[in-house]
């Protein structure tokens, strides 16, 4: 019995040391395997050292060895030594060392970086982005991962940044000496890009041609746009925005209205769509009831941020309130004509005008007025048209009128231009005396024209407001800084036969003072002594210009650059343009690039950003270049300036196009 | 005494079969037993020509690299077990010598960058520093390996470093 339990026991103690060996016979294995795995690591890291050192050898012999390959997970490469030279095979590799197969292989992949725009901090410009952006592709830069894999572990993948070597800019400041390929002769025949003077390309002069300084904004007559007596009808005053911003502030001019304060209008900024309002307001419109006639001010609650040069809308439609009827409504003032012009500069806007949305069936019609209107923004700063009001003044025996300005730029004058009416019939009766026209240079102290110097006589006008041009007997510089006066006078005319000259005036208050002609560096001047004393004011502006000789430039003008040669046989990398002005860019003046490349340095297509034929590259500061570019031996960049306002040029200091080997 | 005797050979059938039974246990056990121990003994081995292989392949790995990569010019004809390069304008050279690779700079003595308790060895029918060239830019390729003198444990090692500095 205790032999049995002998036995028992044998077989328990056995039972228990088989437990024990089980439990220690895998620690002793994972040891084993510990210690194989370290060794194949150590390999796998060394192999993929080889094909990162590879692949750099690769790109310092030729960009394009990488660059030009089939990029992404979807395209392995390796490499091979293939009699002493490093070259490029598709597909992964099996490496077989110590009886292990290691998987090796590389992927390249395309890098975009972050460029400038709104709502970059400068900082981040030019980073890398972590997910792949092909607007902002980096064609200098490539993303190599060296993975290396074996058995079934995923093994070590190691990543690096290759950037082309050998970057180099190409900088052209001196264009003279026929340093280009072609400028364009479409205005001047010499050339529409005068090249002459290093550093600074500009727009060629037309011979012989005039141009004008002054207010040329006219006002003939005081109008409404449409009468808002439907709750379906809108009316809308549209213009290009001279200035970005937050407008927090919009300025209507009622010119009636019955039982105003029972409707609720919604007054607020909208897109363009085509010319037409886009029918959202941008942030949310003001609301207001309004039961007096003249200018009105609306506050925004939320501020509408603009951009200089896009197009708005002001838009005013039936809100809450009474609903309007044809003896409840308000009437928005404008005027006539539509001068397409900024009264403040002078400068174009096309896009001017009013529009009225009614029907049946119900839509928007051009009102072809000139939209009378004035935006504040919360820095203080206005923008807009206030000539709310013209006027026609007699110019007659003691009564002398005319502008006087300051001017900011030097200019030469050979004349002068009017809007100018007979007060009678002038066949009939005439005035008895000319209209003499006299410039003052009131700085100097010096009077520039001739003694009686003969604007315009009685019979060549006619009861209608005409424009007169007068030229001077000879030219006249006025400098910089110098304040003129220039004045017309008829001292033998009569109460009942004199001469008229147009004006256009605005409430005397800020900011409506500082949005007409050339805000407070003109202003009107009035004599009622025969000009032994004037009197200047800041809210009327005479419409009146002076002539500017020989100083339109073409309105616009295109040079090709010389021929860049990278030398590259394989081709070339592009990655940035920019550009410096002499001095700011003018108002209503443009600067735009485009480039082209090929190997064969004979088939020039140029594009802008994208490689539109249509697109160009306008940021002076600097833009990525489309990508399509790169991989081209032969560079050209095509630079194109153009000015809408004939008395000014952009002037260019130097193009830098950054490339690489 | 019946009762005794009757006992004893009782006792006795039980310690034949106990004792054929004895033996199997202790014959598996013993079997068992000095497998592990075997095993053991053999990763005892493993373990310490793994490291010493390993060991003395990374260093010398590091330091080629190292030399490569700050080399101004790579001299001498490839392929070769010796490699000779310009650091720092220091000719500078790893050579292979006695199953070791020694390491030259300037003027000084060579230094042993691997112990004795390895060998160095060639690839076969090959050299260790082969020299592959794109351009004006070169890559040494290094390909070896090591055998651990003790126990004849061997593992081979292969991988590239780009002169850098030009």
């Amino acid at each position: 019995m205790k032999k049995a339990q002998i036995l028992v026991e044998t077989i328990i103690g056995v039972g228990v040391v088989s437990l024990v060996l089980s439990a220690i016979v895998p620690l002793f294995l994972i040891g084993i395997r510990g210690s194989s795995e370290s060794w194949k690591a150590d390999t796998a890291r060394l192999l993929a050292q080889e094909s990162m050192e590879a692949a750099k050898s690769l790109k310092e012999e030729n960009w394009n060895n990488l660059y030009q390959q089939n990029k992404g997970n979807a395209n392995p490469y390796h490499l091979v030594n293939n009699a002493g030279t490093w070259v490029l095979a598709a597909g992964e590799e099996t490496v077989s060392i110590n009886n292990l197969d290691f998987k090796r292989k590389i992927i390249i992949d395309n890098v975009s970086r972050t460029i400038s725009g709104a709502g970059t901090p400068a900082w981040q410009f030019g980073e890398i982005e972590t997910s792949y952006n092909p607007t902002d592709d980096d064609p200098s830069t490539l993303k190599i991962t060296a993975d290396v894999s074996y058995e079934n572990s995923p093994g070590i993948a190691v990543m690096d940044y290759f950037t082309r070597n050998k970057n180099s800019l190409w900088e052209q400041t001196d264009w003279s000496g026929h340093n280009y390929s072609s400028i364009s002769t479409i205005f001047v025949p010499a050339g529409d890009i005068d090249t002459s003077t290093v550093g600074a390309l500009k727009l060629g002069k037309i011979p012989g041609a005039v141009a004008h300084y002054g207010n040329e904004f006219v006002t003939d007559s005081v109008t409404t746009i449409y009468r808002l007596n439907s709750p379906d009808y809108r009316v809308s005053m549209r213009f290009t925005a001279q200035q970005s911003g937050n407008v927090n502030q919009l300025r209507i001019y009622i010119a009636a209205q019955q039982r105003g304060n029972q409707v609720f209008y919604k007054y607020g900024l909208q897109g363009n769509s085509g010319g037409n309002p886009d029918g959202s307001y941008i942030s949310s419109p003001a609301t207001a009831n309004f039961s007096s006639t003249g200018w009105q001010t609306v506050n925004l609650g939320n501020p509408v941020s603009i951009t200089a040069g896009s197009v708005y809308h002001l838009v005013i439609q039936y809100d809450s309130g009474s609903a309007p009827a044809a003896n409840r409504y308000i009437d928005i003032c404008s005027t006539l004509p539509d001068n397409l012009t900024i009264p403040l500069s002078g400068a174009n806007d096309t896009n001017s005008d009013t529009l009225a949305y009614y029907g049946p069936p119900l839509a928007w019609h051009d009102r072809t007025q000139q939209p009378l209107y004035v935006l504040g923004f919360d820095d203080g700063s206005y923008e807009g048209n206030p000539y709310d009001a013209r006027a026609s003044r007699a110019i007659r025996s003691a009564r002398f009128e005319g502008e006087t300005f300051t001017l900011t730029d030097a200019r030469s004058v050979s004349g002068v231009g009017l809007y100018v009416a007979s007060s009678d019939d002038p066949l009939i009766h005439p005035a008895a005396d000319n209209l003499y026209v006299t410039l003052v240079d009131l700085t100097d102290g010096v009077v520039l024209t001739d003694p009686n110097e003969i604007f315009v006589d009685p019979l060549s006008l006619t009861t209608s407001f005409d424009w007169i041009e007068h030229s001077f007997s000879s030219t006249k510089t006025l400098p910089a800084g110098h304040q003129f006066r220039l004045y017309f006078s008829s001292p033998g005319s009569s109460p009942s036969r004199n001469y008229l000259i147009l004006n256009m005036s605005n409430p005397d208050a800020s900011p409506y003072n500082d949005l007409n002609w050339d805000g407070i560096n003109a202003l009107t001047t009035r004599s009622t002594d025969s000009g032994a004393t004037f009197t200047e004011s800041q809210f009327i502006d005479l419409s009146y210009y002076l002539l500017v000789p020989g100083d339109q430039y073409a309105p616009n003008g295109e040079l090709t650059s010389s021929t860049l040669d990278t030398g590259n046989a394989l081709g070339a990398g592009y990655n940035r343009i920019s550009w410096a002005l002499v001095g700011a860019l003018p108002t209503n003046t443009t600067v735009k690039m485009q480039l082209a490349a090929n190997n064969d340095n004979a088939t020039w297509q140029f594009g802008g950003p994208g490689g539109s034929i249509t697109s160009w590259y306008t940021l002076s500061a600097g833009e990525n270049l489309y990508t399509g570019l790169a991989s081209n031996r032969y560079l050209r960049y095509k630079i194109r300036l153009e000015t809408a306002d004939p008395t000014v040029t952009p002037t260019v200091d130097w193009v830098r196009i950054n490339w690489a080997y | 005494m019946s009762k005794k005797i009757l006992k004893l050979s009782k006792s006795r059938g039980m310690t034949l079969v106990e004792l054929l039974i004895y033996l199997a246990i202790t014959m598996i056990v013993l079997v068992v037993v000095i497998d592990l121990v075997t095993r053991v003994a053999q990763v005892k081995s493993h373990s310490v020509g793994q490291e010493e292989i390993s060991s003395n392949a990374r260093f010398l790995t590091d330091r080629i690299t190292y030399a490569v990569q700050a080399s101004s010019s790579i001299d001498g004809s490839y392929p070769s077990n010796n490699l000779n390069l310009t650091v720092n304008g220091l000719a500078t050279s790893f050579s292979l010598n006695n199953g070791q690779i020694f390491y030259t700079e300037g003027f000084g003595s060579p230094a042993a960058l691997t112990n004795t308790l390895v060998e160095i060895i060639p690839p076969q029918g090959g050299y260790i520093f082969t020299k592959i060239t794109n351009g004006s830019s070169s890559t040494i390729q290094v390909t070896f390996q090591v055998r651990f003198k003790q126990n004849n444990f061997t593992r081979d090692f292969q991988t590239s470093v780009l002169e850098r500095g030009k």
